[in-house]
């Protein structure tokens, strides 16, 4: 299984047009694939099975902290975190310090809990498309996914989002593989901290009924998490609402588009979408293709192959969601679907923290686009939209409509 | 400290498999893919303390931690 030859090039061009088939041949011929990823020359792991993936993700010896991995993942400066503030995410942390700091952020994203954002929703969603009108031509992407969540995940943080477009790019500077765009990663990460430290700073001047004075109260009060924590989490709050739910919404519209039949179904009744329909969403096209690198903290063996401490291991979510041996006939979208929990908000320790509110914000946003736009469809050549090339995304840069 | 029940309530349970993973000990992932706890009875203080930090953290409020004298302890501090 190791240094498999594959008919492909994994993560060229071809595959993002169709990454389906490519994963499919590795899932029956090299689950666990030995890859070299070009950038560096790093030797890395893609795993593309769910039993495999799921039993990964759940055992604590594959690490996501960036300081665990080989020595050829960081000489290509693939880390990034670096030395900065980053690096104490949640999502890079291992226990007992994620237990600890998860605790504290927890219980603000419960399902319960963020019931309560319905109404914040419902005006955020109603404000940007007050102006919209059958007919017209849009950009689902760029007009719509992309403005919803951040601005929601800013309301309950206690702070007008400044800069979307400006924050946008540093996101996508922040997990650029292109060699002509690493000199500029450190200055994004640098601009990241710095927001960090200037939201909490105006925020314990005046603080308010809010998320972020909560956390604030939560390390000065409490001392539950430690500044460079606190300032960590502020930061993956606001990455969290730029990036993953925004994908979610455009590629849930898109496989609505593509599936005539399973969008009249949200149209007669939109209330599937809550009970079945976004699971099968994020299974059918999770905007996480990818996991986070995991690094073993010893030498593991998965299936017949024995993976090194450091070595990186891709878990292919995207794969793992489409295995026929979990899910029947897996490329049909069916929202109807039950029986196995899809792996797009993750599993184990680092399960999605903000899963209850991508639902949420997704289920409303899709229910409102069908609803009030029954003729929605493509502006142009379904082969045009196309998704951006990284490796760890399920990711499309615009979906032109006409309303 | 006295002792607690440690309970799943596995009509909220998802199965994202955070308590498995994190309190492997205390829980584990049953044949349909639900979490159990291990032990229904927990003494020792160690145990007790990882059980009340598990359960703050399910994204399901799924783990329920019951004094035997007192009520039900679903959660820690509410942030909200």
């Amino acid at each position: 299984m190791a240094d498999t030859v594959v008919p492909f090039e994994l993560f060229g061009s071809d595959y993002f047009r169709d990454p389906y088939t490519a994963l499919d041949w590795l899932r029956v011929n090299s689950p666990v694939h030995r890859y070299v990823f070009p950038l560096g020359d790093v030797p890395m792991w893609v795993v593309t099975r769910y039993d495999d993936a799921q039993a990964i993700l759940a055992d604590t010896r594959f690490s996501t902290a960036e300081w665990r991995g080989s020595a050829e993942f960081h000489a290509a400066g693939l880390s990034i975190g670096g030395e900065s503030i980053l690096a104490q995410t949640i999502p890079g942390l291992d226990p007992p310090q994620h237990t600890r700091v998860r605790r504290c952020a927890m219980s603000a994203f419960t399902p319960r809990a963020v019931e309560k954002w319905r109404e914040d929703i419902r005006r955020v969603i109603d404000l940007t498309i007050k102006d919209w009108e059958p007919g017209q031509e849009r950009d689902l992407v760029s007009e719509f996914a992309a403005p919803i969540p951040p601005s929601v995940i800013a309301t309950r943080l206690g702070f007008t989002l400044e800069g979307r477009e400006d924050l946008a790019r540093d996101v996508d500077l922040l997990i650029s593989t292109d060699p002509a765009e690493h000199p500029l990663i450190p200055g994004a990460r640098e601009r990241f901290c710095e927001r960090g430290r200037e939201l909490v700073a105006r925020k314990r001047a005046e603080p308010g009924d809010d998320l972020t004075s909560a956390f604030i109260r939560a390390a000065d009060e409490e001392g539950r998490i430690t500044e460079e924590e606190l300032v960590a989490m502020v930061i993956i709050m606001i990455i969290a609402g730029v990036g993953t739910t925004k994908m979610f919404i455009g590629n849930a519209m898109l496989a609505l588009l593509d599936h005539p039949d399973q969008r009249a179904l949200v149209t007669g009744d939109p209330g599937v979408l809550g009970r079945s329909g976004i699971e099968e969403l994020l299974r059918y096209e999770s905007p996480v293709a990818s996991v986070p690198w995991r690094f073993p903290t010893e030498a593991i063996k998965v299936r017949d192959v024995e993976i090194a401490p450091g070595e990186p291991v891709m878990v292919m979510i995207a794969s793992a969601n489409r295995d026929p041996e979990v899910f029947d006939d897996p490329h049909r979208l069916d929202l109807t679907r039950g029986g196995a929990r899809h792996l797009g908000l993750g599993h184990g320790i680092h399960n999605c923290l903000g899963a209850a509110a991508a639902r949420l914000i997704s289920e409303m946003a899709l229910a409102t686009l069908v609803e009030r736009f029954p003729d929605l469809r493509l502006a142009c050549p379904r082969e045009e939209i196309r998704r951006h090339e990284v490796w760890a995304l399920n990711d499309y840069r615009a979906l032109p409509v006409v309303l | 400290m006295t002792g607690r029940r440690l309970e799943v309530d596995r009509t909220l349970c998802f199965g994202t498999g955070l308590c498995s993973a994190t309190a492997p000990g205390l829980f584990t992932l049953g044949a349909d893919r639900i979490a159990v706890a291990r032990e229904g009875e927990l003494t020792d203080p160690d145990d007790i303390s990882l059980a009340e930090e598990v359960a703050d953290c399910c994204p399901r409020e799924a783990i329920i931690l019951r004094s035997r004298d007192a009520g039900v302890s679903r959660r820690g501090p509410v942030i909200s």
